[in-house]
């Protein structure tokens, strides 16, 4: 048979999504696709079984540094759930804010990973220009443009002044505007619409049973969002919308995230505008009784899930991490079934896997004998000189 | 989420399950943690998926208690809108259990994960192999079981270390 | 000085490698590269083949699966190469120091010649590295052979 391999590089991040494909081709078209991961498994979950909660915290912070926050509000939030105290109000305000905006950096990013792969660098230079705006946001509330360190068990570190909230409200305008461009581009440019229309599509059917997460099921006009249906933090007082498109394909996805912007920012005035006073954290003892929780939190990729189990020592016993692009795979690899390799850039970042890094592609055509292999900028390179040549399929 | 509805959930589980279930804690307000046992745990899975509605499973945790080796099946009831943990308990010499990759496809990863770093057997998987570990990684040790320190394990790495140092 | 080693040190071209980091560093090093930061005045491109490179990029604690990889990668590039550590993971393990499955440091597989701290730095911070770096390329009279 067939065989084409396609290591996706050691070159991505999180717990364990650094991962590879073995691809089988029948010429164009990829009939099968096979996952390996593990290049970035650092151990993560024993080693935080040797260190203490609060030193976990910067732990599981440093798990993924796209979606920083949100693994740290997971943590905090499972955290509390075994320590059995409660954030105030105000610092769960705080963290809606930051996880938000923490959102709109990571979609932005993504957005500007997808216009490179597609070959549109003018609209990645544009996003990652705007995403500017957002870190110094984040730098300005924070300290810190990447990881933020905001989240401790039992409330938030930094408070959020009238200043900030005002400079906050200003960058809102602006990046309002421009995320209604950019989805005037992602609906009306045809180089966009040429590539990620009808590629890689997810039957809503298949993304339940796949048991896919965030962006990629919506996509598939499946209604699930952990902020609605598990709400944390203040999300249950927040109104948004959850974004839905039927179509399931690249584009569907790309147009899921646009619009989960425009929600943020809503939700992000909201929180702005209606945040109660009072302090930002409370005490926490250095140990919590023995016991065991489960916190669900709606990264920016979809569904993170952390299991926490508590033996009454400073501790944790066992510390377990389920990453939404782990979760992902199944519902990719399905994906990949049927298109042709020139797409495979495009689907593989259809689920944004924190960064689609594919660094080096081995093809191996076993019926012509061949044997080629490809870095990610070749096969990137390859597949916008086929769409040239073949225009639009 | 009402408590009359977290209420009526376990009434559903446990008209469905019967004694099957020996253990039923919920926890406000959205949780359930229950326990089953390993004899009839797909068929009594299955009837509980079915009869549910269930579809999303979000991961399989594996906890070393050091008498016996725990998997927690974190599932996500839509209907009731909770979240239904199931627990198992493995005898530790020898765990293994049946797989529920064709009941649940999106548990394939799950179960190859638990298998990679636990041990746990799932008889009936697909392609049970490794899926994080390195390729040269001792077979028979499995970094999240208790008796193997932090430092046992490096060693595994730092030996290996030394050796390419000397060979080159 | 020959002309090779002249372009070499007005323009190196950089070949980033993930070792198995957060990816803080990694977007920190291309935010660096984009325009805001705009590390291409000083010559620098991204490359994407290590037959091409001057520099590499590392980031990230060595994992054990990508440690081979990492010296295949160095390996490859012609000399005279040099590498710049970025982010505490990359110097000495970060907080993944310990653990069963990381190196602690490029600096135990690979000789390093600037250190760039922090986690992540801040794109400034890479800059200042790449600078050095060049500078230390200024230096290196022996760069041709
Ligand atoms: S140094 Fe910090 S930011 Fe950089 S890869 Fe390591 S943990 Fe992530």
């Amino acid at each position: 048979m067939p065989i084409v391999e396609i290591p996706v590089g050691p070159q991505h991040p999180a717990l364990k999504e650094p991962i590879r494909f073995i691809f089988q081709l029948d010429g164009e078209i990829v009939v099968g696709a096979e996952p390996r991961l593990g290049y970035a498994h650092r151990g993560i979950e024993k080693l935080a079984e040797h260190r203490t909660y609060v030193q976990a915290l910067y732990l599981s912070e440093r798990i993924c540094g796209i979606c920083s926050v949100a693994h740290t509000t997971c943590y905090v939030e499972t955290a509390e759930r075994v320590f059995n105290v409660e954030a105030p109000p105000r610092a769960k305000y705080i963290r809606v804010i930051v996880s938000e905006l923490n959102r709109i950096h990571s979609h932005l990013l993504w957005l500007g990973i997808l216009a490179h792969e597609v070959g549109f660098d003018t609209l990645f230079m544009y996003t990652w220009r705007d995403r500017e705006m957002v870190l110094d946001l984040l730098e300005m509330i924070t300290g810190n443009r990447v990881l933020y360190a905001i989240n401790m068990i039992g409330g938030v570190r930094h408070d959020i002044t009238p200043e900030m909230a005002d400079k906050a409200r200003k960058v809102m305008d602006y990046l309002e505007e421009r995320t209604k461009y950019y989805k005037r581009v992602a609906e009306e440019d045809p180089v966009f619409n040429n590539r990620l229309a009808e590629v890689g599509i997810l039957s809503p059917s298949d993304a339940r049973r796949l048991c896919a997460v965030g962006p990629t099921i919506r996509g598939s006009g499946v209604k699930t969002d952990i902020r609605r249906d598990d709400p944390y933090s203040a999300y249950d007082e927040v109104p948004f919308n959850v974004i839905t498109y039927d179509e399931g394909d690249a584009l569907a996805k790309t147009l899921v995230r646009i619009d989960e912007i425009l929600e943020s920012i809503n939700m992000i005035r909201y929180a702005l505008d209606h945040m109660p006073g009072g302090e930002i954290s409370v005490r926490v003892p250095m140990r919590p009784p023995p016991g065991e929780a489960v916190g669900r939190v709606e990264a920016p990729r979809g569904e993170l899930f952390y299991y926490i189990k508590s033996d009454g020592t400073m501790r944790p016993y066992r510390f377990k991490v389920r990453t939404p692009t782990l979760a992902n795979i199944p519902a990719l690899c399905r994906m990949l079934e049927g298109i042709f390799v020139a797409d495979i850039p495009v689907v593989v970042a259809s689920i944004d896997p924190c960064i689609a890094c594919m660094d080096r592609v081995l093809l191996i055509d076993k019926s012509r004998g061949k044997k080629w292999v490809w870095t990610k900028e070749e096969l990137r390179r390859y597949s916008l000189k086929w769409y040239e040549e073949h225009g639009r399929r | 989420m009402s408590k009359s509805e977290t209420l009526s959930v376990e009434d559903a589980i446990k008209r469905i399950l019967g004694d099957h279930v020996s253990t039923l804690q919920a926890v406000p307000p959205r949780y359930i943690f229950l326990e089953l046992r390993p004899e009839n745990f797909k068929y009594d899975l299955k009837r509980l998926i079915d009869e549910l509605g269930i579809w999303h499973i979000s991961t399989i945790s594996g906890v070393d208690l050091k008498d016996s080796i725990e998997l927690i099946y974190h599932l996500w009831c839509d209907r009731y809108s909770v979240g239904i943990f199931i627990r198992v308990k493995l005898p530790r010499d020898d765990p293994k259990i049946e797989s529920i990759s064709d009941i649940l496809p999106g548990a394939v990863l799950y179960e190859r994960e638990v298998y990679d770093l636990l041990g746990v057997r799932f008889l009936g998987h697909p392609a049970l192999e490794r899926l994080l570990l390195p390729e040269d990684w001792p077979d028979g040790v499995y970094p999240l079981r208790k008796d193997v320190s932090l430092e046992e394990a490096r060693k595994f790495m730092l030996g290996k270390r030394a050796k390419r140092n000397a060979d080159s | 000085m020959g002309l090779i080693a002249w372009a070499r040190r007005s323009s190196p071209w950089l070949l980033h490698f993930n070792s198995g980091g957060c990816n803080g560093c990694d977007i920190e090093v291309v935010a660096a590269l984009c325009p805001h930061y705009d590390a291409e005045r000083f010559g620098a491109l991204l490359k994407g083949s290590p037959r091409h490179a001057d520099v590499l990029i590392v980031t990230g604690p060595i994992t054990r699966q990508v440690a081979r990889r990492l010296l295949r990668i160095y390996e490859q590039m012609p000399e005279p190469r040099f590498v710049l550590a970025v982010g505490s993971c990359a110097l000495s393990g970060g907080v993944f120091q310990e653990s069963y499955n990381v190196y602690e440091g490029v600096d135990k597989l690979i000789p390093v010649d600037v250190y760039v701290p922090g986690c992540p730095p801040r794109p400034e911070a890479i800059l200042y590295g790449i600078v050095k770096l060049l500078e230390k390329a200024r230096g290196a009279k022996n760069v041709e052979k």
